[in-house]
Formats: C-alpha cells, sequence, structure tokens
C-alpha cells in the first residue's frame, strides 16, 4: 500500500510531535520519518498496511473528532498536537488506544532502530556512528 | 550417502523430484524430525518457507531483522475482544532462530495427563522421550546463563525480587555455545552461538544428505486412495523463479511441522476434516511490567532472556521471565508524548522489562482465511485475565523488593506509574478485559491435537493423521494441553521420538 505525498507529511508531523527534535541528543534530528512510515506500509502486509495508514488519519482528523475544533492535527499548536496525542494513547476506545500505540511502536522502531541512535542510546556496545544517510531507508 | 545442500528454492528449484521424507516446516519439530529421519539413510527434503539468513547481515534494527526473519514481519495477530500479536519466525530454522532458546522439558504431571485422558502412552513413553530429550540435551549444549557472561543487570534483579518473593526459580538453561551475551537472540544471534536448527539438526541432516530448501512454500497435500504421496507449493522466495509452482513426491510420508497455525491450515487446505482440526488452539500470552531502577540496568546486554521464576507455574499459572526486549519496544511503551516522553527516553538505560507468561486456559480457533490468510480466534477467559492481573500484581512487587524506584503498569485505566510498593493493589482493579492489556502471543499449541480417538483428536499417539497414511504432524499443534512451559525441548522430543519410530 503507497501512502500519498501528504500522507507522507502527515507521519512526519505527527511523529515529530510525539517524538521532538533535539530527544536524545538530536540523535534521530536527521531522520526522514514520513519516508521511512511510507516505506514500512509499502512492505507490510494489507491489513497492518491498513492499520498504518488508519492511524494516520485518525491521529490528523483527532482534534475535529476528540476536540470539536475545526482544524487538523497539522492545524494546532505543539501543545495541543502533544496533548492530542496523550489523549488517543489513554483514550477509552480500544481501537482508538490501540492507534495510538501502533503509530508511536513504528515511529519509535523506525527512529529509535537504527545503529546511529541505537549508539546514542549506548545499546549493544555499539560504536558512535554518524548518520550517512539523512532519508529514507 | 551423498551429501545433501542447504538449497534456495527460488534460485536453485528442487534438489530432487521425489523423496522418501518430505518435511514441512524447519524449525523445532521439523529439524529434530529430519535430524533423525536422515541418519536412517533415507532421503530428506526439508520445505521452509522463509528464506535462509546469514546471521551477520541481519543488523541491530529490531525492525528491519523482524520484517525478514518473522511470519508477516511480525505483523500477524489472533482476533477476539483485543488484538493479539503472535510472534512466530519464518526462516530457515523458523522460530528456533528467533526466541530465547530457552530448555524445558516436558513436566512429568503433564506427560501424565496426556497418557491417560488422550491415550498417548504408546506413541511417546516416558522413558523413548527422556531419552530423546537428553540427547537434544547433549546436542544442543545446554547450559544455564553465565552469571558475569550471559546474565544481564535484569535477570539479577530479576532473582533478588524473586528470592524476596520466596518463588523458586534459576537462571535460565538455553541452548548456546559461546554466547557473548550480545542480548540480540530475537534478532537472529550474530555470532550462530544460539544452537537453532537451522546451525544444529538441520546442518546435521544436511551431512547426511538431506536436502533443506529454502523459499519453498507448501499449500496443501495430495492425496490418493486414503493416502499422503505428494506435496504442492510455490517458490515463495526472492529469485527467478518466484511464484512458479512445484509438486514433490514423498515414497513414505508427509511430515508437517509448520507449527500450531500453519500445520493446522495445511491439513485443512488439504482436505482433511475432523471436527477438532483447528481447534483447541492454546498459548501463553504475556505481557511486561517494567521497573525504573536507580542504576543502569543496560538491558541489552547479556541473553535476551536470563532469569525466570516458576514457583508460580503449578498454583497461579503464570511464569515469570527477565525479557531484554530491543529499546525500540521498550521506548514505545513508556509514557507519554512530545518532551515528556523525550525525557522518559533518556531512562532507557535504567529500565528493567519483566514478562509475565500466562499459562491460559483458553482455547481458541485456526481456520484458513481469504483475507489473511491464517485467521486465529482467541479470548481469554476471566479466569486467565484475574490470574493475569494477580501475576502483574506480583512482578509490581518483585520490582520494588528488587530496588526499583518506580512501575510502569502498563495497563489501561490504571495509574500510569506506582513510586512506591504501597501501591501494587492498583492491580487488583485492572480490567478483566483483555482490550486492556498489551499482550503478545507466543508459545502456540494445539490445532491437531493428538489423542487414540479419532473422534476427539486429529493426530493418533504415533502422530498420525487419523485416516491418512503416511501424513504425520510432529510440531506443538498435536500438544493436546497447555504445557505451561516454553515448548521448543518438547516440540523437539515428541518429534526425535515420532521420526524414530517412523525410520523403523
Amino acid at each position: 500500500m503507497t501512502l500519498t505525498d501528504f500522507e507522507r507529511d502527515w507521519a512526519q508531523t505527527i511523529g515529530r510531535a510525539l517524538l521532538p527534535a533535539g530527544a536524545l541528543d538530536g540523535a534521530t534530528d536527521g531522520i526522514d520519518l514520513g519516508a521511512r512510515y511510507a516505506e514500512e506500509c509499502a512492505i507490510s502486509p494489507w491489513y497492518a498496511a491498513l492499520a498504518f495508514r488508519a492511524s494516520l488519519w485518525l491521529t490528523w482528523l483527532a482534534p475535529l473528532w476528540m476536540m470539536g475544533r475545526l482544524r487538523t492535527f497539522g492545524g494546532v499548536d505543539g501543545a495541543t498536537q502533544v496533548e492530542v496525542l496523550e489523549r488517543l494513547l489513554k483514550h477509552r476506545v480500544y481501537f482508538v488506544r490501540m492507534a495510538g500505540l501502533f503509530f508511536k511502536l513504528a515511529v519509535c522502531t523506525l527512529l529509535l532502530g537504527d545503529e546511529p541512535t541505537l549508539a546514542q542510546l549506548g545499546a549493544y556496545k555499539l560504536a558512535p556512528v554518524a548518520r550517512l544517510k539523512k532519508t529514507g531507508s | 550417502m551423498s551429501a545433501g545442500a542447504f538449497v534456495e528454492g527460488a534460485v536453485s528449484g528442487l534438489p530432487l523430484e521425489e523423496a522418501d521424507f518430505v518435511i514441512v516446516g524447519s524449525g523445532a519439530g521439523g529439524g529434530a524430525a529430519a535430524r533423525v529421519l536422515a541418519a536412517s539413510g533415507a532421503r530428506v527434503v526439508v520445505l521452509e518457507e522463509g528464506p535462509r539468513l546469514d546471521p551477520k547481515t541481519l543488523g541491530v534494527s529490531e525492525g528491519a531483522s523482524r520484517n525478514r526473519l518473522f511470519r508477516n514481519q511480525g505483523k500477524q495477530a489472533a482476533f477476539g475482544r483485543a488484538t493479539t500479536p503472535i510472534l512466530q519466525g519464518r526462516c530457515v530454522g523458523g522460530t528456533t532462530f528467533v526466541n530465547s532458546a530457552i530448555v524445558w522439558r516436558l513436566p512429568a504431571k503433564i506427560l501424565e495427563r496426556w497418557h491417560d485422558e488422550f491415550g498417548l502412552a504408546d506413541g511417546l513413553p516416558a522413558r523413548a522421550l527422556d531419552e530423546a530429550a537428553a540427547r537434544v540435551e547433549e546436542e544442543l549444549s545446554v547450559r544455564p546463563v553465565v552469571e558475569g557472561v550471559t546474565a544481564s543487570q535484569s535477570d539479577l534483579l530479576l532473582r533478588k525480587g524473586s528470592q524476596a518473593a520466596g518463588i523458586e526459580g534459576r537462571l535460565i538453561h538455553r541452548y548456546e555455545k559461546g554466547c557473548r551475551g550480545s542480548g540480540r537472540c530475537f534478532h537472529g544471534c550474530p555470532h550462530e552461538a544460539k544452537q537453532s536448527t537451522a546451525v544444529t539438526s538441520l546442518r546435521r541432516a544436511v551431512g547426511d544428505g538431506g536436502f533443506v530448501v529454502a523459499g519453498a512454500r507448501v499449500e496443501r497435500v495430495e492425496r490418493r486412495g486414503g493416502r499422503a504421496v505428494a506435496v504442492h507449493g510455490f517458490f515463495s522466495g526472492d529469485g527467478p523463479e518466484h511464484g512458479q509452482r512445484f509438486r514433490l513426491a514423498a515414497k513414505k510420508a508427509i511430515v508437517v511441522c509448520g507449527g500450531a497455525i500453519q500445520s493446522s491450515n495445511l491439513l485443512w487446505r488439504s482436505g482433511v476434516r475432523s471436527a477438532h482440526l483447528g481447534r483447541h488452539f492454546m498459548a501463553h500470552p504475556g505481557t511486561a511490567v517494567m521497573g525504573l531502577y536507580p542504576e543502569r540496568v543496560d538491558a541489552w546486554t547479556g541473553a535476551s532472556q536470563g532469569y525466570e521464576a516458576f514457583g508460580l507455574r503449578d498454583t497461579l499459572g503464570v511464569k515469570f521471565e527477565s525479557i531484554n526486549v530491543p529499546p525500540e519496544v521498550t521506548g514505545a511503551r513508556l509514557p507519554g508524548a512530545g518532551a515528556r516522553f523525550a525525557a522518559r527516553l533518556t531512562e532507557l538505560p535504567y529500565v528493567a522489562n519483566w514478562a509475565v507468561a500466562l499459562k491460559a486456559e483458553a482455547e481458541g480457533r485456526v481456520r484458513p482465511s481469504l483475507l489473511f490468510g491464517d485467521y486465529v480466534r482467541y479470548d481469554l477467559t476471566r479466569g486467565d485475565l484475574e490470574r493475569l492481573r494477580q501475576g502483574m500484581r506480583k512482578l509490581a512487587e518483585m520490582h520494588f523488593d528488587a530496588g526499583a524506584r518506580e512501575v510502569i503498569t502498563g495497563v489501561a485505566g490504571l495509574p500510569e506509574s506506582l513510586r512506591s510498593r504501597d501501591e501494587v493493589s492498583v492491580f487488583d482493579d485492572a480490567p478483566l478485559d483483555p482490550r486492556g492489556y498489551n499482550l503478545v502471543m507466543t508459545h502456540l499449541f494445539g490445532g491437531c491435537r493428538a489423542g487414540r480417538d479419532a473422534a476427539t483428536s486429529v493426530v493418533d499417539p504415533t502422530l498420525k493423521v487419523h485416516g491418512v497414511d503416511g501424513l504425520y504432524v510432529m510440531d506443538a499443534s498435536v500438544f493436546p494441553t497447555n504445557t505451561g512451559v516454553n515448548p521448543q525441548h518438547s516440540i523437539m522430543s515428541i518429534a526425535g521420538v515420532a521420526a524414530a519410530r517412523l525410520a523403523g
């Protein structure tokens, strides 16, 4: 399943609200999350890809359906974006909560799970690695 | 005996037109069966749907290795009130390639029940199983995690917590040779120290003239006159023959070792019909309780799992295990978003993850599905959920007893974190609803359960499918009950016994 360009942008915006630039001493700042999210979606089984896409739409439109504001996720300020994400992750409706968690798990896998970031975390006794490629895979 | 080989199906096709034994699946059951049958001098071909991978190429990213090593990239799930991820290996070595290599013999009480209630005494006698288990232990180099070498700080903390709680436990016994404590068992051991079937029994089978074909998915078993005679499938790997169909005949028998889900569904697609096929699907669902400690835990060193507390297995039906899941997965379980989440991530080196694995009484159902390929329906019972939350409370107590400064509950509706042992009673109010928990299912059993009576089982005590000659199932799908222990060793033992009988 191929994400559209605007969905990639959404993934980037939402992901960066979840884990802002500068976190972990900036270890993930150079990563094009939107591109990675789209790649993961493209190679996933159809039902998982659907979940990737659904969690994006649900979150992007959350200010509207969750707060009653005529705004998308990209149209609210940073503090409200974080509030939206926090509320999604604790939502009383199971599938909404799972959509939030699914997105968070994907973002963590994509942002934390590459060698330079893991090295920054001190994981697996990895020596510090410069991020050679800043976008995509 | 001429030498066999590991073959990439999509590149090389099949090495033979006809074998004595065709084995479907290369995990614990397939590896053990191949080892015994090839050693008997028979021509053995193992067909594995997934790829054969060099672990050195897998890297450190959990996501990248999961995509290559796990069935449906680790995105397979059971459906019910909650959607629960199911983790199964899909590569040469099967789940033995991606698990923690934990060794437990089949408990004597469980085997007695199998003998008494299901009539398996003739097919799986205790003495033969003991001998098979001992042989596997010798060949796969079983030893406990070594303190100071492969034990992690999380393991030692769990030992401290379980001792404070008076719960019996031990450093985990594992199949490994030369483990360096890289903390990447779930990625596929980078040093091939883990003694998966890919580096043990399958290599021995190849040495005895067997062939292991990677990237060859079996779709159905062909039967003629009540006898299984061949398998049909297609090449599922990368390469010029991808998608091309094949047929491989078996002169003596076809041995299905695809695991609880795939074996059941392969029989179903092959026209085997039994009221019990795909039923009695069981598992050990589990979830983690995270403790944050004042000192560094660095839960990415040591064996991925190094300590287990099993003293409540026969009473509460739970087992506790330290589990060093990759940091990116642990990170996702830390609460919050934005700056709060970023701050939490700096605490990753201080997190110890301990899992409660539940010997669930729930039974689910497996069926082929046009939409999902394999469809699994599964719901925990109320009793399971009560025991799960009691187990989580106990783990929280143990974390505090071991010195944790904070415990992350990970349960919807409960406080995000607890700061003292006095607060652990919140788990008594945890929901009796699986949707409240972040569960993962491993250790899958049933679907083709064994028994003497064809009216209540799918395979007989020799593990032959009732009513079909030359068709056997040798994996955890034949287990008639939940064992409550890690199943790899039991699978290897029963497959070894059944294959030895089949080899004559």
